[in-house]
């Protein structure tokens, strides 16, 4: 078995100021391609978990390990991984392209370069043309475009979604959650999806982490979750009666 | 529509000014006769308000004042208007119109202007046999000497005990190296201790008429210069941020201040001493009196020329130095005990006829400023 | 045949717009009555008088002065000493309003207000502690009394809350996420502040700037004692040429300018602060907020703090030792003297007089302020976010602003002149105190309710019209309270103001009923240990009001969201 593409070893992680850790001896693998939901109530230390593995949540004690890489201590900016947030976070001040292109300048690829990729990843999106829009003139679903085309841009080898499709209506969900689960085949990443939401996960996910109090109580592929849930909890969040 | 209100409050400002009050400009000719009968204060049937413009430092006991009110059935009403320059100028400003009945507080530099402007109404003091002739001016009657002050260099006992150095004794002594960089004096523009410390040098190295850069008074200065003498804007900043006598917070022994300072700063030591922690080089005193006039243009001009009688009594001449901490001009005026035992009398200050003065004031000014800007 | 079609939507809405925009017409007159008479007819007046003596024209007065040598340095300086003052000043305040905005940290709620406590402090009181530390033997030994650094420390001294709350507030408004997507998208810290922080607080920067660079321009109390005698600035200049020299016309050509130059910057800051303006969506504070997480991040609160207490912290904290340490040792002998009727003299100032009647004046001064600050916002913001950027809204702005930029001697002497006869013989009247305050306060209570009113929801307003309220009831019942708690934030600040108010009343002829500023002025004004010790005394009194009020302001104010 080939070692996994992301790991977490006994990780534990406390916001500043509060009391208690808000991750405690969390341990998770990922495998390369692979697509691993994070499922769990809020407070269970979703976002968190999200947070340690971008580098915005310092880690107490235990390892954050990418690609062979052991990656705890490094500075955010220098870990290549892609982030995107529930209320997706555009830049107010840039257009559309530049909001997408803002990854590439980061990494210093030059402008030629930027706007065919730039072009390119709004294609992907189905965003094509819309480079010059201002970002407070669209609509939520074209908002989450953008973000993810951003997101996209750089080619991470890592995205960590954070309840992407948390601020958009049922029907726009149920339209675009098909058309993110195409996208990431296509390209072959590595995702990590967190969702209070049973149906994006089972829709998504290769594998199902179930999170509570801070550690994954249960990992699985979405049919052997749904067949032997380890708890009453994990049942209730499977909305299993 | 919009614009054109703010607009019209500009119109309304334009227009009200240039159909607005540009003040009397009638000459009064009129003398005011005496009031006093036989030596006494009038006294009124109707109660009168008097205001009495004066500068920030006006003093005097609420007392007094009450024993003027009682004694003429005037009340005094005091309206502090600036230092004595901005009070002057803005009685020039209103003249034949003004803002109080009485104003005290110009000096002999402001004389000039103050008649020149016709600010006051005449009036000869009844009371005025009672003045050291050495503070009477000229035109008699035109305004009222009332307190007199000398500007003199004081300097920090201690300071000088602990360095070993001699007190300077006269104004060459301030430009001597053992008191470098030693010495604060104050703008003349735009201070009056500053600007008496500038006509007393003048008065005593002469060269008040030449109009070059070399006049014998602008050479002290220079002397000065190279001494490290440092001006700065006003009495306050100079005695209470650069002397390092008494109360001041400063390092430099030697201060432009007053023959007063001294016993001001034993007022309130609990503990008895036999000399003032500061003391003045007396050779350096430069005098200035104090006048008080009746304003042109007043309607309560017998009350005021009672105030200008109250002015030269006793009860207010006593008041004077511990109240404003300044010398009466009255003969035979007795001295509270802090001044007779911390300061002497200046013999012979320096003095400058006020014509001159006035004459010369803003060249001399420039032609120091010259030197220091 | 044609049926009578029913109103249209959108023509009701035209009704209803165009008697908003009739109201707010009608409340545009108050403040603009108020400083058309007090403000603009006094400064022309005197301006009148010195370049059309005796009734004809005397322009050519500008050409001298313009030519002149000694007032080219003077302006020049002025200029210069102002940007390098504003630029100082935000260069050195950035770092503390970012540490306001991201972080909290024990005492933050305290301090914020207490930065204001300098803004509101009598010149005077500021430039001798200044010379306890800087000046000519003071404690650090270092001697910059008559440089230029001198004052340029005082402005950042005076200044630094201003650029510090205004940019914070709006700072701490900024969603973290876009940050730290900037920073996962690969963006080191640097940058993450160059593309993504600076253009979001670039219009803040502005308006905070504005301010600082006015009162830099017309400092005069600092330039005076600090700057000594090399140093001076175009508002000491027109003092002079007024009050000591009564050179009207020189003094007019140089308060024209000074207008000129005041109206043509805060023109030109206010298009820039709206041309970069960038809408965002702002969080609350409280939500944006977090204790130090790193060691760098605690480095840096720790930096800031350290800073202002050198700032501020030494110089005020000069002022309260001094006034304990009497001669006869350390107690409250100085405080005991306040009391002390010096044999009764007209010149003493009973504290609980001064104190009295600076807080007279001060609840006088903030009734006028904000009853006309309430109808200038109004005017300026009464349609809610649709009306953000009416002409007049904008005019109204700039003039409420020029009264800061005016030398205060030029208004004090056209007082004079112009109120010299019934019905408005105002000149030896109480009222110009609070008056003239008033003036000085007013801009910034509309600068405070301004954003409140915009903020209001135009759908609240509609909603309560459609329920049949009349457009007076639907002020009472949806704006007010709305506007209620920014309105008393207002309140204080402009109490806050009049308290501390100097310059613009202490050159005025003016009745003998001192406040607290000019109690301390007076006790300076003489030698001796008490006078000095009790000038020190009521400065830490008048020290301690302020904060208490400011405290009480920021308890009102809305948290996050708010121009200075």
């Amino acid at each position: 078995m080939s070692p996994p593409f992301l790991s977490l070893s006994n990780v534990n992680a406390r916001h500043p100021g509060a009391e208690s850790d808000v991750l405690r001896d969390l341990s998770l693998s990922v495998g390369q391609g692979e697509v691993v939901g994070v499922l769990g109530s809020s407070g269970s230390g979703k976002t968190s978990l999200l947070r340690v593995i971008a580098g915005l949540l310092p880690v107490i004690s235990g390892a954050v390990v990418l690609n062979g890489v052991d990656i705890t201590t490094v500075a955010t900016h220098q870990r290549g991984i892609g982030l995107m947030f529930q209320e997706h976070a555009l830049f107010p001040h840039l257009d559309v392209a530049d909001n997408v292109a803002f990854g590439l300048r980061m990494n210093h690829v030059a402008k030629v370069d930027r706007s065919a990729r730039v072009a390119e990843v709004l294609d992907l999106v189905g965003l094509g043309g819309f480079g010059s829009r201002d970002v407070s003139s669209l609509s939520g679903g074209e908002r989450q475009r953008v973000a993810l085309a951003r997101t996209l841009a750089p080619s991470p080898r890592l995205i960590l979604l954070d309840e992407p499709m948390g601020s958009l209506d049922r029907v726009l969900r149920d339209r675009l959650l098909p058309e993110l689960a195409e996208l990431i085949d296509q390209l072959g990443l590595t995702a990590l999806y967190v969702t209070h939401d049973r149906t994006e996960a089972f829709e998504l996910a290769d594998r199902i982490a179930v999170m509570d109090r801070g550690s994954v109580i249960q990992i699985a592929t979405p049919a052997d979750l749904d067949a032997a849930p380890a708890s009453d909890h994990v049942a209730a969040l499977l909305g299993h009666r | 529509m919009k614009r054109f209100l703010l607009i019209g409050a500009v119109l309304l400002g334009l227009l009200a000014s240039a159909c607005g009050s540009s003040g009397s400009t009638t000459l009064y000719k009129e003398v005011i006769p005496p009031v006093l009968v036989d030596g006494v204060l009038p006294r009124f049937d109707e109660p009168v308000t008097l205001k009495v413009m004066t500068h920030d430092s006006f003093a005097v006991a609420q007392s007094t004042l009450d024993e003027f009110e009682a004694a003429t059935n005037v009340k005094v009403e005091l309206l502090p208007s600036g230092d004595a320059v901005a009070m002057t100028n803005a009685a020039i400003l209103t003249a034949g119109n003004p803002v109080a009945d009485v104003i005290f507080g110009f000096d002999e530099n402001l004389l000039g202007s103050v008649l020149e402007n016709k600010l006051l109404t005449p009036y000869l003091p009844q009371r005025l046999d009672d003045v050291e002739s050495a503070f009477l001016i000229e035109e008699t009657g035109s305004a009222t000497p009332i307190d007199h002050a000398d500007v003199c260099v004081n300097f920090d006992r201690a300071a000088f005990e602990k360095s070993g150095a001699a007190i300077p004794t006269d104004f060459d002594g301030l430009a001597s190296p053992s008191v470098k960089n030693g010495f604060v004096v104050e703008d003349p523009s735009t201070s009056t201790p500053g600007l008496a410390f500038m006509l007393a040098t003048i008065a005593r190295f002469g060269g008040g008429d030449d109009t070059s850069a070399n006049a014998k008074w602008l050479d002290y200065w220079k002397s000065l210069k190279a001494n490290g003498v440092s001006v700065v804007d006003s009495w306050e900043t100079a005695y209470y941020g650069s002397f390092s006598g008494g109360s001041g917070k400063g390092n430099r022994p030697l201060v432009v201040s007053y023959a007063s300072s001294p016993p001001a700063e034993v007022e309130d030591i609990s503990l008895p001493v036999d000399q003032s922690p500061t003391g003045v080089i007396a050779a350096t005193c430069y005098s200035q009196t104090e006048f008080a006039g009746i304003l042109r243009g007043s309607t309560n001009q017998r009350a005021a020329a009672a105030f200008i009688e109250f002015m030269l009594g006793s009860s207010f001449q006593t008041d004077l130095p511990g109240m404003m901490y300044v010398y009466p001009v009255v003969k035979g005026t007795p001295l509270p005990e802090t001044f007779a035992k911390y300061t002497a009398p200046v013999a012979t200050p320096l003095t400058m006829p006020y014509r001159v003065v006035s004459a010369n004031r803003d060249r001399w000014i420039s032609q120091w400023s010259a030197l220091f800007r | 045949m044609v049926s009578s079609v029913p109103l249209s939507r959108a023509r009701r809405n035209d009704a209803q717009r165009h008697r908003r925009f009739r109201w707010r017409s009608i409340t545009a007159l108050p403040p603009l009555v108020f400083l058309g008479v007090f403000f603009v007819w006094p400064v022309v007046a005197i301006l009148l008088r010195g370049l059309r003596p005796n009734g004809i024209w005397n322009l050519a007065v500008f050409g001298e002065v313009l030519a002149d040598p000694t007032m080219q340095r003077v302006m020049w300086f002025t200029l210069w000493e102002a940007v390098a003052s504003t630029v100082l000043c935000v260069l050195v305040a950035l770092p503390g309003a970012a540490m306001f905005a991201r972080f909290r940290f024990k005492g933050k709620g305290f301090l914020w207000s207490a930065l204001l406590v300098p803004f509101v402090l009598p010149t005077v009181v500021v430039a001798v502690s200044m010379l306890g530390i800087i000046g000519d033997g003071g404690v650090t030994g270092v001697n910059l009394s008559g440089t230029v650094w001198a004052i340029l420390i005082a402005h950042v001294f005076f200044n630094y809350a201003v650029v510090v709350r205004t940019v914070g507030a709006t700072w701490s408004t900024i969603d973290p996420r876009l940050e730290e997507s900037a920073r996962v998208l690969g963006a080191p810290s640097w940058r993450v502040f160059v593309d993504i922080t600076w253009p979001l607080i670039r219009s803040s920067v502005a308006a905070a700037s504005s301010i600082v660079f006015l009162f830099s321009f017309t400092s005069f109390g600092i330039v005076l004692i600090l700057g000594g005698i090399r140093h001076r600035t175009l508002e000491v200049e027109i003092y002079d040429q007024t009050a000591k020299f009564l050179h009207l016309d020189i003094a007019a050509v140089l308060a024209v300018l000074q207008l000129v130059i005041v109206v043509a910057i805060l023109v030109w800051f206010g298009r820039s602060q709206r041309r970069r303006a960038v809408i965002f969506e702002q969080r609350s504070a409280s939500e944006i907020e977090h204790p130090p997480e790193t060691r760098a991040q605690r480095g840096f609160i720790i930096a800031n703090l350290v800073f202002m207490s050198l700032l501020f912290g030494v110089p005020l904290l000069v002022l309260v030792v001094r006034s304990f340490s009497t001669p006869d040792g350390w107690g409250f002998g100085f405080y005991r003297a306040l009391t002390d009727t010096r044999g009764g003299s007209t010149s003493f100032v009973p504290p609980i007089d001064a104190i009295g009647n600076s807080l007279l004046f001060a609840t006088m001064a903030t009734v006028i302020a904000v009853v006309l600050g309430l109808c200038a916002a109004w005017t300026i913001a009464g349609g809610g976010a649709a009306s953000s950027d009416s002409p007049l809204g904008r005019w109204t702005d700039t003039a409420l602003m020029i009264p800061l930029g005016t030398s205060a001697v030029t208004v004090g002497f056209g007082f004079l002149i112009v109120f010299d006869e019934p019905p408005l013989n105002l000149r030896s009247s109480l009222w110009l105190i609070p008056i003239a305050h008033a003036i000085v306060a007013l801009p910034f209570v509309v600068r405070l309710l301004v954003p409140a009113l915009r903020s209001i929801d135009p759908r609240l307003r509609e909603a309560a019209s459609t329920l049949g309220a009349s457009p007076s009831r639907v002020w009472w019942t949806v704006d007010v309270p709305i506007v209620g708690r920014p309105l008393a934030a207002a309140a204080g600040f402009a109490f806050a103001v009049s308290l501390g108010e100097f310059g613009a009343t202490a050159f005025l002829v003016r009745p003998d009923r001192p406040t607290m500023p000019i109690a301390i002025y007076r006790a300076l004004g003489r030698p001796g240990e008490y006078n000095f010790g009790q000038a020190m005394a009521m400065s830490t009194l008048l020290m301690v009001l302020t904060v208490i009020v400011i405290l009480a302001i920021d308890r009102f104010r809305p948290a996050g969201v708010s121009e200075f």
